[in-house]
């Protein structure tokens, strides 16, 4: 009791000098001893280290916003629009912004998937990735969608979700010309085309802004910008012209269709006298709008049921992992398929075509002449080649001089050239015509193909005349289709090798020229004579040999033809697929060879029952090819015959005109009209003006109240002739345009029409016919 | 000792019947601390409450501090009147009673940010930790003066004073209110210390204190990497370190002079809680390093003038108590500046008089008030020497 009443006393004694004592050690310690280490750090980062601080904060507080300058625009060589940028818009995720806001991620995710076609459990990957302060989640999406997440942003006072304009690249013709042209990646870089190799060009000098920031992008109170101007990206002029790029693809997807090719094709047209490329094209191509998206229908699909499968299997098993990794590599192989441009990156064995290479040499060197005659019996054993050497046509093609030999395509009379030649003056050409090189176009990706070391070719004794003969008519090597057509450019341009180019003009944004591509001639390979020759012998290739179907009513065509068996692809067995690549290389006119087309188709199907040649495949395409183009490039037609039947005319205006006019400029363009009606002038007319029609039709003249249009089944016209043809065309009130073949022979007959057969159409339309030899074999 | 009679004699009297003045000095560093500390807080705030509230105003966090200032400034004037031997008489009621709305929180309590330390009572919200520091410190003064002399046995020195501390500690662990459990524990020691428990038991129990930290770092996980974005902040800038690092960046470019009052750049929602744990770095940014010091100085003239009260209080109950709540101050100022200067690693302590928290600057200025009450109640002789 006492104790305690001692500590209570105790208690409230003042006195305890060792409780004063500690309590002064704690108020110093408190109040002064533990501030020293904090002044002395403040001091540190305040005055030591103040510079660095102070950039580091300046760097923390300002943002460099790099202002990409519009992109070029990519034109074609009349100026038309090609590649073009529009506004759009990209969508970031601010991660710790949404989580700061207490967003509703999952509804969030659940609005913006369909928006920006992405899953939702994606999207809320994205946002609760705080790894990044913003997490792009969409690219490019249209003035619609955006102002959709702008509205959903203002409705549900979302925070977090920042909208930024961006730039996508628009390519108004879809698919033409798609791998000349390429696209531009999702970071604004040109991939692929000319988009790549003019990238730097187009792209143009990024400009950069530096201004001083919140985190929460709002602008500081305290202004400090700086901004540096960009450059504004080039413009690029392509030699390429639209309208013949699109003839030749349409021509080339026609002939796709009626031959039931299988692997696509390649072709292209080519400035012999430049080597400016107007149109290049591999069917089987992309939309560089959506340059991802796998163009070919059946593949799409297979690519569809491949990714189905493996989302079927649970996330993360073996086999969803196994599928994805599959469908991933599928995806891969088909974007890269569809990019590919054959023209410039593939080899192929040109086949027959590289006949007018032998050939032009041999008689550049005068190893033979046109008087040499060679005879074909079908086969026949060549001295130093152990396999039996077989022309393509087993019979035999007999007796022949060298212009026969190149008529007929003839294996063994080229075997027999190429060994009057030699191995090493056949290399030195090939080598001169630029086989063993790339051609240098201005586009990335571009290969040169597999040729012979010299030592096959010109060693004889060691390596046998096996490669140099098969080598003669181009087998067993294989180069690309852009050399075929340089080489091919020399034969018939005075002999000069040339470089080719897709880009003519690059200008700045003020329309100054920057780069200006001019005819580059690396070489002479031969002589203009031996060219002039060459083209004789290539008109008559079209005339009198194998390419007969690419004739042309009015124009005169060269050409050769070309079938090669693709030895190198074998089938599940192990054995060559002998699958076909057949070719025609046309040029035209022969006067003043101005434009080279090539065609190629890569396996046409054996189904169709035609003979599977370029004779009577390539031959017929390019020919319509260059029935569209000669007219449209504005190379004048000539009528070698004087028959109406030949004869093509564009129908004029006769409105207006009164009977005696009529008769007056009908006797002038040697046509014939039936008139009908009593007026005083024309008032209607059968066919419109502007239709290109047979010379030999006749037009309706309506002198009166214009008949209503009546409407007429299209007859069949497979295998009728000319004669028979416009019988038929005319006893069904339709007009009929040759096409194709013209040269009268009786095994010439119609062997496509523009209109399908009972289809009704207004009386007076005009029926495009083909007509092919169809006793063409190669 | 005729002096003390008087005092004595007035000590038996109301509540509103005081017998001398408060301590003017400590009241005018008071109101300085807290007039700078108001200021600092509308700076510091204004980007916040102008950009990330929907309130499209600077002074959203400054009226709701305003308001609360007033209040605790209420509390102060009524609480510089209640002698202490009403609060050695509650000492021990209000010992329970918080922990009785720790463990409400525990229940009932409302999570911010994660942390469950809340709790809403009549549509106010408060953290029932701020009145458990007080009653712990309170309870550390009535038993100091039960256990005078027996206060350096172990019995007392440590298992009393533990006992007591624990029964506050367990729940706030619960809690998982990290920062609380430091700042009560070193204010405990200092409590002992003043009490006279031995150096050895201080320094072993801060031992288990610490090792005891270490396994609740490693259980909890996320103070973990706390500690390693203390040694190397710029090694993850984008996450544990980014605090830090913006912190430092505030007041590294702050420089000798600063930015000027309301320049900071660091405040535009770069330096996570700019308005309240980090507002030193505002302070550094803004008013440079003579600013800093200044208002480092203010701290501790205001805290050696509050350890003098302490000193020349009437009764060891007083000096144990003016003592433990100045030092609170006084811990709660190192610990935070500590942190925003990356000397300690994060803690989450706020700046006492400057940091934005209703309940805390309401509390900590009623505290304030119980001292100013023991000022009314010193030594007079004691005075003359000592004080001047």
């Amino acid at each position: 009791m006492g104790k305690k009443r001692q500590k209570k006393q105790y208690g409230r004694l003042r006195g305890d000098s060792g409780q004063q004592r500690r309590t002064r050690i704690v108020a110093w310690i408190l109040s002064a001893v533990v501030f020293l280490p904090c002044g002395i750090q403040l001091y540190r980062l305040m005055i030591v280290q103040y510079d660095f601080y102070r950039q580091k904060a300046l760097d923390n507080q300002t943002r460099t916003t790099f202002v990409a300058p519009a992109r070029g625009d990519i034109y074609d060589c009349n100026m038309q629009l090609l590649a073009y940028n529009e506004d759009r818009e990209n969508v970031y995720l601010n991660p710790h912004r949404l989580r700061q806001f207490d967003v509703d991620i999952e509804k969030m995710a659940q609005f913006l998937a369909p928006l920006v076609q992405k899953d939702a459990s994606w999207i809320e990957a994205q946002a609760e990735d705080t790894s990044m302060r913003y997490k792009q989640i969409a690219t490019g999406v249209d003035r619609e969608t955006a102002a959709a997440i702008r509205a959903y942003i203002a409705e549900d006072d979302v925070d977090g979700i920042h909208l930024e304009p961006a730039v996508q690249r628009c390519y108004p013709y879809g698919s033409l010309g798609c791998q000349v042209l390429g696209f531009v990646n999702s970071s604004n870089e040109g991939a692929e085309g000319v988009e790549a190799a003019y990238n730097g060009f187009l792209q143009g000098g990024m400009g950069k802004t530096i201004s001083s920031t919140g985190n929460n992008e709002t602008d500081m109170p305290y202004p400090y910008e700086a901004f540096l101007a960009g450059k504004q990206g080039c413009d690029v002029v392509l030699t390429l012209d639209i309208t013949v790029q699109a003839c030749l693809e349409k021509q080339m997807a026609a002939a796709i269709d009626r031959y039931d090719v299988q692997n696509g094709a390649f072709g292209m047209v080519m400035d012999a006298s430049t080597g400016a490329i107007l149109a290049m094209a591999t069917l089987g191509g992309y939309d560089p709008n959506v340059y991802n998206q796998i163009a070919d229908e059946e593949k799409a699909a297979e690519l569809e049921q491949l990714r189905q499968a493996y989302l079927s299997c649970e996330e993360g098993s073996a086999a969803y992992e196994e599928g994805k990794k599959k469908y991933n590599e599928e995806l891969k192989n088909a974007q890269l398929k569809q990019w590919r441009n054959r023209c410039i990156s593939d080899g192929y064995e040109p086949g027959s075509t590289f006949k007018l290479m032998t050939l032009a040499a041999a008689l550049d060197t005068g190893a033979v002449t046109l008087n040499s005659s060679f005879h074909c019996s079908g086969s026949e054993h060549i001295a130093g080649r152990s396999q039996l050497l077989h022309c393509w046509r087993s019979t035999g093609h007999g007796p022949q001089q060298t212009p026969q030999a190149l008529q007929n395509s003839c294996n063994l009379a080229f075997a027999h050239i190429a060994l009057s030649l030699g191995g090493s003056r056949f290399y030195e050409y090939v080598e001169r015509f630029g086989i063993l090189e790339k051609t240098g176009i201005d586009l990335y990706g571009e290969s040169k193909g597999v040729f012979f070391d010299r030592s096959i070719v010109t060693d004889t004794d060691k390596w046998g005349t096996a490669s140099l003969t098969s080598g003669s008519f181009g087998q067993t090597f294989k180069l690309t289709p852009l050399q075929l057509v340089r080489a091919v450019a020399a034969v018939v341009n005075g002999g000069y090798l040339l470089e080719p180019y897709v880009v003519s003009e690059v200008l700045d944004a003020q329309g100054n020229t920057v780069l200006k591509q001019e005819p580059t001639v690396l070489r002479q390979v031969i002589s203009e004579e031996t060219s002039r020759t060459m083209c004789t012998l290539m008109e008559s290739v079209v005339t009198q040999g194998t390419a007969k179907n690419a004739q042309v009513y009015g124009f005169s065509i060269g050409g050769k033809t070309g079938t090669s068996e693709k030895v190198d692809v074998l089938d599940e067995s192990g054995n060559p697929t002998l699958d076909k690549i057949v070719s025609f290389i046309g040029v035209a006119p022969m006067d003043h060879p101005k434009y080279i087309v090539l065609v190629a188709l890569d396996t046409p199907s054996r189904k169709t029952g035609l003979y599977i040649s370029g004779g009577v495949m390539a031959a017929p395409t390019v020919g319509a090819v260059l029935a569209d183009i000669l007219p449209y490039l504005g190379v004048a037609p000539e009528y070698p015959r004087e028959d109406a039947a030949a004869r093509q005319i564009t129908v004029e205006d006769y409105t207006g005109l009164t009977k005696q006019e009529v008769e007056q400029k009908l006797k002038e363009q040697q046509l014939t009209a039936v008139l009908s009606g009593t007026a005083q002038a024309v008032t209607a007319q059968i066919p419109a003006p502007g239709t290109v029609i047979s010379g030999d039709s006749q037009l309706m003249l309506y002198f009166g109240p214009q008949p209503d249009t009546q409407y007429v089944t299209v007859p069949d016209f497979w295998g009728l002739n000319h004669q028979q043809a416009l019988q038929k065309a005319s006893a069904a009130g339709l007009y009929m345009l040759p096409r194709g073949n013209d040269s009268g022979a009786p095994t010439v007959k119609v062997t496509m029409q523009s209109h399908g057969k009972d289809t009704q159409v207004p009386r007076g339309t005009v029926i495009t016919l083909t007509f092919t030899d169809t006793d063409i074999q190669n | 000792m005729a002096a003390g009679k008087r005092l004595h004699a007035k000590e038996d009297g109301r509540i509103f019947n005081v017998p001398d003045s408060v301590d003017y000095p400590f009241l005018i560093l008071l109101l300085l601390v807290l007039t700078v500390g108001l200021t600092m807080l509308y700076s510091a705030s204004s980007a916040q409450s102008l950009y990330n509230t929907g309130y499209k105003t600077s002074t959203y966090f400054l009226k709701r501090q305003a308001v609360c200032a007033l209040l605790g400034l209420g509390a102060m004037w009524l609480l510089s009147r209640v002698p202490s031997d009403f609060w050695n008489k509650a000492a021990w009621p209000l010992y329970f009673l918080s922990i009785g709305l720790l463990l409400l929180v525990l229940l009932f309590g409302q999570t911010v940010n994660g942390a469950k330390r809340w709790i809403n009572i009549g549509g106010l919200q408060f953290q029932p930790s701020e009145i458990a520091k007080f009653t712990m410190i309170l309870l550390f003064a009535k038993l100091t003066r039960g256990y005078g002399e027996d206060s350096k046995t172990f019995r007392y020195g440590v298992l009393g004073f533990g006992g007591a501390l624990m029964g506050i500690l367990v729940p706030l662990a619960l809690e998982r209110h990290l920062s609380a459990i430091m700042l009560m524990g070193m204010v405990a020691v200092v409590m002992m210390f003043v009490a006279g428990t031995p150096g050895k038991w201080l320094l072993m129990g801060a031992g288990i204190a610490v090792a005891f930290m270490v396994v609740y770092v490693s259980v909890l996980g996320y103070a973990g990497d706390r500690i390693t974005a203390w040694f190397h902040p710029e090694n993850d800038p984008g996450d544990t370190g980014y605090q830090i690092l913006q912190a430092l960046y505030a007041i590294g470019s702050g420089g000798l002079f600063g930015l000027g009052f309301g320049m900071s750049r660091q405040k535009y929602m770069y330096l996570p809680f700019q308005y309240n744990d980090y507002i030193f770095a505002v302070v550094c940014e803004e008013l440079g390093l003579v600013g800093a010091l200044a208002i480092m100085a203010l701290f501790g003239l205001m805290i050696y003038r509050g350890y003098q009260i302490a000193l020349h209080a009437n009764d060891r109950f007083s000096t144990v108590l003016a003592a433990g709540l100045i030092s609170q101050i006084g811990v709660q100022t190192f610990l935070n500046i500590g942190v925003v200067t990356n000397l300690l690693p994060s803690t989450g302590v706020a700046l006492p008089f400057f940091s934005y928290g209703g309940t805390a600057l309401a509390v900590n200025l009623a505290e304030m008030g119980i001292i100013l009450s023991i000022s009314r109640y010193r030594n007079r002789a004691a005075r003359q020497e000592d004080f001047l």
